[in-house]
């Protein structure tokens, strides 16, 4: 924990911050809690997304991460969406390989598989994750800040303040910005 | 010519235009569409299939990713146990509540399903074990609890359930509201919860999620609580900071223990707390702790360190008794609570029966309190500075100490000073800074004050003492040494004179006298009171930190003023380390001590340590208190200056210009810190040579510290004197020198002033003098300051150096062939004083060079001057004016010298 939080914090504040490292720390610490979260034994919990992006923060950072600047909280959120956004769409297309591969029972609960666990409880709410990659994807390559606006609230759970905050823009571009991106996901996910 | 129609429309274009649309009404949109597509039907297919398949949006902003993943409650239809259910009645953050009906016996039920998860077998064990147990409760203000079970949900995952009495009533609130209940009738209400609450807890229940949602008011009137011992969000929620948005609600209730995740300390007065909250709702409408903001981390925050505020605020009629019971109940130290409901209710009761309480405030509190209400707003003024107490360096961290005690003080009765912290956080609170405008100086509310404390004779001698404490240091930080100095002194009696010597009062009364002491120069004294503290601290059995650390901080203060900054850096250093390990409690006091040390660093030019320690501090704080808290303000103001410490004077003036709206609203234009904060952008401007912007605040700032301090302070002098400096750089001698002359005819009048101050007066006085023609005068003067200088602070100090330099150039031009001498002693003592420090190449060493070639010692000059040359080309960060100017002394040097290859050669370098 204490290596962990060494390395977040001395990462976030180098002036050329490793993309990669970063990523690869965030997304770890997310899996791993994550998995705790699904294997939690008392039931009452909801998941939350905000809540667990915001654990993960503060587990990483620890005591220190109320003093590092805002700019590295943001970069760090930037990094969790990302990851979240990496964790959901491996996890989507485990659960359809598996699905096709007739791949029915429940699994033992292991660290690496913690999501896999639950992959069966995808209910008719579910979401396809690999669509809608692939339709941010789309809207990336058109306008890249509508996308980081879906990513930091739908996949970090960030409001609409922390995600303005992060990108550095008003509130209310950040609104404006997802009630578009969201008409065109929601398009490309219609269609095709 | 392209066919505009086979084009594809710029997403730039489209995303403008549905981004509108969607703001807009559907019924508006058709028209807007029409208009702003008009002549390209391309984009105004693509609008609208965008706008078509928004209709059905894939996304949902209050359903983050994550909440996929989550197993569901089971369908309406489904069976539980023995339970069909039917609908669902309500929808929480623990579950889903389903009506159902059970065959045998036939009736209607509650189902509350809890959200499915993993179970291992012994916590399903619990789990019935503990429904179990709320089974056996049997009180008319109970809901009935009849069978639970784990199912095994279709898809895996364990679905707890439990079943109980459907209860057909409103929410606690919505009932009181709807049946228009007066406070009588509310506060009866109340006691029947409180008498089901206390059952429960007479059994070993605790309920742990008290809240008006979970309270139901059936139609016959009678409450029915919810949900006992169920809910534990804390458990799971280590720190209690990962609630999300639909736990606001419960997070309101929760007691600070429960916040703080600390689940072992959660007992019956953590349902004593949320009862607070909930009779605070019902009598005042609103939470006893506002919320204002929405991040959940700082919800938390707020939550666990503020106290409530008064109930009397919003309704002055709660004053006096229930005011009194809402502030016990909800007390942050659980100790400090009523020990259980019973005796909360008991309380509540004898309100309504006309009956004396229990939870007396001492009388001391209660004077406190009325004299406060005469003083709202001196005591709005003192707050606020006592809040602002970080001047440049700060003396005792005495306000912010006092609200660290407040969380450590058991004793509830005798813990005077803890109501002091009250009384003036509770004022801050209250004071409406608008309500009084803003025109009266602060002097002359303190004066109005001190009038009545004097007249009062009601008061009695613990109060007397905390209020002369108030004023002593509120007149302190505002400069009024001698009225600091009788106040203090009348506390100290007061405060001796009813405790004895050993009294907190006293400790902390001869604890701002020694700061006092300091700030005058009475060293001995100041010595004296340290010792006093220390010795009175080392006899008492563990102190509490915020008296443990006190005489730390005292020899910090001291030897920061004997000038040892190495010492003062070791002080404050442990100091932050003890602070730190007081963990939230010590948070205040340890950036206090940073601060400090950072101030202390920049004393000995260890600029990138300060700025760094800076650069934590103002995070720290803005989470600790917002960004636009004074003392946030306070520290970036200290930030700033490090910065233009280390030569960044367009960093420093950005930051300075950021605040001062912030800054503007919090003080007020007329307030002491608000007026620095200008002062100190209108010497940053000064740096950046935009003297005449600074000039014209200057003046401006000069107007308010005349009005508020008269002629004769130290502040007012430090204005005028910039003033002067300012119109020099603008080359207004004559305008510097008149100014200069008064403000030094004033400055001697006073008695009491610093003889350091006056001779730097002096010293720009002979720059006037010298730029406006009367160089024999300056000449003469300038002697004469130096002389004085150098007896006082030795020869070889900053001001010396720089008097002396200017001295010898003012010979120079006035043809003394031996102002060499003079200059060439000054690098010497330079590289005495300061060694390594750029100054001492230029321009000291510079105009060494050039009183050398103006005694025509060509030789020396050529060698000096060249190796100024090089040493600023080596160093990075010298200005290009400098290079420049000495390019040009050494041109001059060359053509004074006959060589006129050189001189060209010198002479087009410093055109580049």
């Amino acid at each position: 924990m204490a290596d962990r939080q060494t390395d977040l914090t001395q990462l976030l504040q180098q002036p050329e911050t490793d993309e990669e490292q970063l990523l690869e720390l965030v997304y770890e610490e997310l899996r791993v809690l994550a998995h705790s979260r699904m294997a939690q034994e008392r039931p009452g919990l909801t998941l939350q997304t905000t809540a667990l992006v915001h654990e993960a923060w503060m587990r990483m950072a620890g005591p220190d991460g109320e003093r590092l600047a805002w700019e590295n909280r943001a970069h760090f959120f930037g990094a969790a969406a990302i990851a979240m956004r990496r964790i959901l769409v491996e996890r989507s297309r485990r659960v359809r390989r598996e699905r096709h591969g007739g791949l029915h029972a429940r699994q033992p609960l292991e660290a690496a598989d913690a999501l896999g666990a639950v992959d069966a409880e995808l209910d008719a709410d579910g979401l396809d994750f690999e669509r809608l990659d692939g339709a941010l994807e789309r809207l990336a390559a058109r306008d890249e800040q509508a996308a980081r606006v879906v990513d930091l609230r739908f996949f970090a759970g960030l409001s609409v303040d922390e995600t303005a905050m992060a990108l550095r823009v008003s509130p209310r571009t950040v609104a404006r910005e997802w009630s578009v991106a969201r008409a065109f996901v929601s398009r490309e996910m219609s269609v095709g | 010519m392209v066919d505009e129609r086979d084009a594809e429309p710029a997403w730039e274009r489209i995303k403008d235009v549905l981004a509108d649309a969607l703001e807009l009404d559907p019924p508006a949109r058709a028209a807007y569409l029409d208009q702003a597509c008009a002549g390209d039907a391309r984009l105004r297919t693509e609008v609208d299939e965008l706008l078509d398949a928004n209709e059905t949006p894939a996304l949902d902003a209050s359903r983050p990713a994550l909440t996929y993943l989550e197993p569901q409650a089971p369908p309406v239809g489904a069976r539980l146990g023995g339970y069909t259910l039917t609908r669902v009645i309500g929808e929480g953050g623990m579950g889903r509540v389903y009506e159902a009906t059970q065959e045998r016996p036939h009736r209607t039920v509650a189902v509350k399903v809890l959200r499915p998860g993993r179970m291992s077998p012994s916590a399903e064990r619990r789990f019935l074990w503990e429904v179990e147990a709320l089974g056996r409760l049997d009180h008319p203000a109970i809901a009935r609890v009849f069978d639970a079970g784990v199912e095994e949900g279709e898809v895996g995952g364990a679905i707890p359930w439990f079943a109980m009495e459907r209860i057909g009533g409103r929410t606690l609130l919505a009932a009181t509201e709807e049946r228009g209940l007066g406070r009588e009738a509310r506060m009866r209400l109340f006691l029947d919860v409180c008498a089901g609450v206390a059952h429960a807890h007479g059994r070993g229940i605790i309920h742990r999620d008290l809240k008006p949602e979970n309270i139901l008011v059936e139609e016959d009137g009678r409450p029915r609580i919810l949900d006992f011992g169920i809910a534990r969000p804390t458990e799971q929620t280590a720190t209690g900071i990962t609630l999300d948005g639909e736990v606001l609600g419960t997070l309101a209730y929760m007691s600070p223990e429960q916040l703080s995740g600390d689940s072992n300390s959660v007992d019956v007065r953590s349902d004593v707390y949320s009862l607070g909250v909930i009779l605070y709702r019902l009598l005042t409408g609103v939470a006893p702790i506002p919320l204002d903001d929405e991040s959940l981390p700082r919800a938390a925050l707020q939550l666990s360190q503020r106290d409530a505020t008064p109930a009397g605020r919003h309704d002055p009629s709660l004053r006096g008794d229930l005011e009194t019971v809402l502030a016990t109940a909800l007390a942050r130290e659980p100790s400090l609570r009523y020990a259980s409901v019973d005796h909360f209710a008991t309380d509540v009761r004898c309100v309504l029966e006309n009956k004396p309480i229990t939870a007396r405030p001492a009388t001391a509190l209660h004077q406190l309190k009325l004299f406060a209400r005469r003083h709202r707003k001196f005591v709005a003024l003192s707050a606020f500075t006592l809040l602002a107490l970080l001047g440049g360096f700060i003396g005792t961290s005495v306000g912010l100490v006092r609200a660290e005690r407040a969380r450590e003080r058991a004793e509830q009765d005798r813990d005077r000073a803890r109501r002091t912290n009250r009384f003036v956080s509770r004022m801050l609170a209250s004071a409406d800074p608008e309500e009084d405008g803003r025109d009266m100086r602060v002097v002359d509310v303190l004066d109005r004050a001190s009038d009545e404390l004097e007249a009062d004779g009601t008061l009695e001698a613990p109060v007397r003492g905390a209020l002369h404490l108030t004023l002593g240091e509120t007149y302190g930080q505002l400069g009024f040494t001698d009225k600091a100095l009788a106040h203090l002194e009348a506390s100290l009696e007061q405060f001796r004179a009813s405790a004895g010597e050993s009294d907190e009062g006293v400790l902390e009364a001869r604890s701002a006298l020694c700061d006092l002491y300091i700030e005058t120069e009475q060293r001995e004294r100041a010595e004296e009171e340290a010792r006093a503290v220390e010795l009175a601290v080392t006899q008492l059995d563990d102190p509490p930190a915020w008296l443990a650390n006190r005489p730390l901080e005292l020899r910090a203060n001291l030897s920061w003023d004997a000038g040892d900054a190495e010492l003062t850096i070791r002080l404050y250093e442990e100091l932050l380390e003890r602070w730190s390990r007081e963990g939230d409690a010590g948070l205040d006091s340890a950036e206090r001590a940073r601060n400090n040390l950072a101030v202390a660093l920049m004393q000995i030019d260890r600029f990138e340590e300060a700025e760094a320690l800076y650069e934590e501090s103002v995070a720290a704080r803005t989470a600790l208190s917002g960004p636009t808290h004074p003392i946030t303000l306070r520290v970036r103001m200290n930030q700033a200056m490090a910065v233009a410490a280390m030569g960044r004077p367009l960093e420093c003036e950005a930051i300075l210009t950021e605040i001062e709206p912030a800054a503007r609203a919090a003080w007020g234009e007329d307030h002491y810190e608000y007026q620095t904060l200008r002062h100190n952008i209108a010497s940053t401007l000064m740096t950046l040579e935009r003297s005449d912007e600074a000039l014209a605040i200057f003046e401006q700032v000069l107007e308010h510290r005349l009005r508020r301090f008269g002629r004769a302070h130290p502040d007012v002098m430090r204005t005028r004197n910039n003033i002067a400096v300012a119109a020099m750089n603008l080359e207004r001698f004559e305008t510097a020198r008149v100014e200069l002359e008064e403000l030094v005819a004033v400055m001697r009048a006073e008695p009491g002033i610093d003889p350091l101050q006056i001779l730097v007066l002096e010293s720009n006085l002979a720059s006037a003098l010298s730029g406006s023609g009367n160089r024999d005068e300056a000449a003469a003067l300038s002697r004469r300051v130096l002389a004085e200088f150098e007896e006082l602070v030795g020869p070889s100090h900053f001001r010396c150096l720089l008097e002396r330099n200017n001295l010898a150039v003012l010979l120079m031009e006035m043809g003394d062939a031996d102002a060499h001498v003079l200059a060439g002693r000054n690098v010497e003592l330079a590289r005495e004083g300061m060694p390594g420090h750029p100054l001492v190449n230029f321009p000291f060493r510079m105009n060494y060079g050039r009183t050398l070639a103006a005694a025509r010692r060509f030789d020396e000059a050529e060698r000096e001057l060249l190796a100024v040359h090089a040493a600023l080309i080596d160093n990075p960060d010298a200005s290009p004016a400098n290079l420049a100017r000495t390019a040009e002394v050494l041109a001059d040097m060359y053509a004074a010298w006959g060589n006129a290859d050189e001189a060209a050669r010198w002479r087009a370098a410093s055109m580049e």
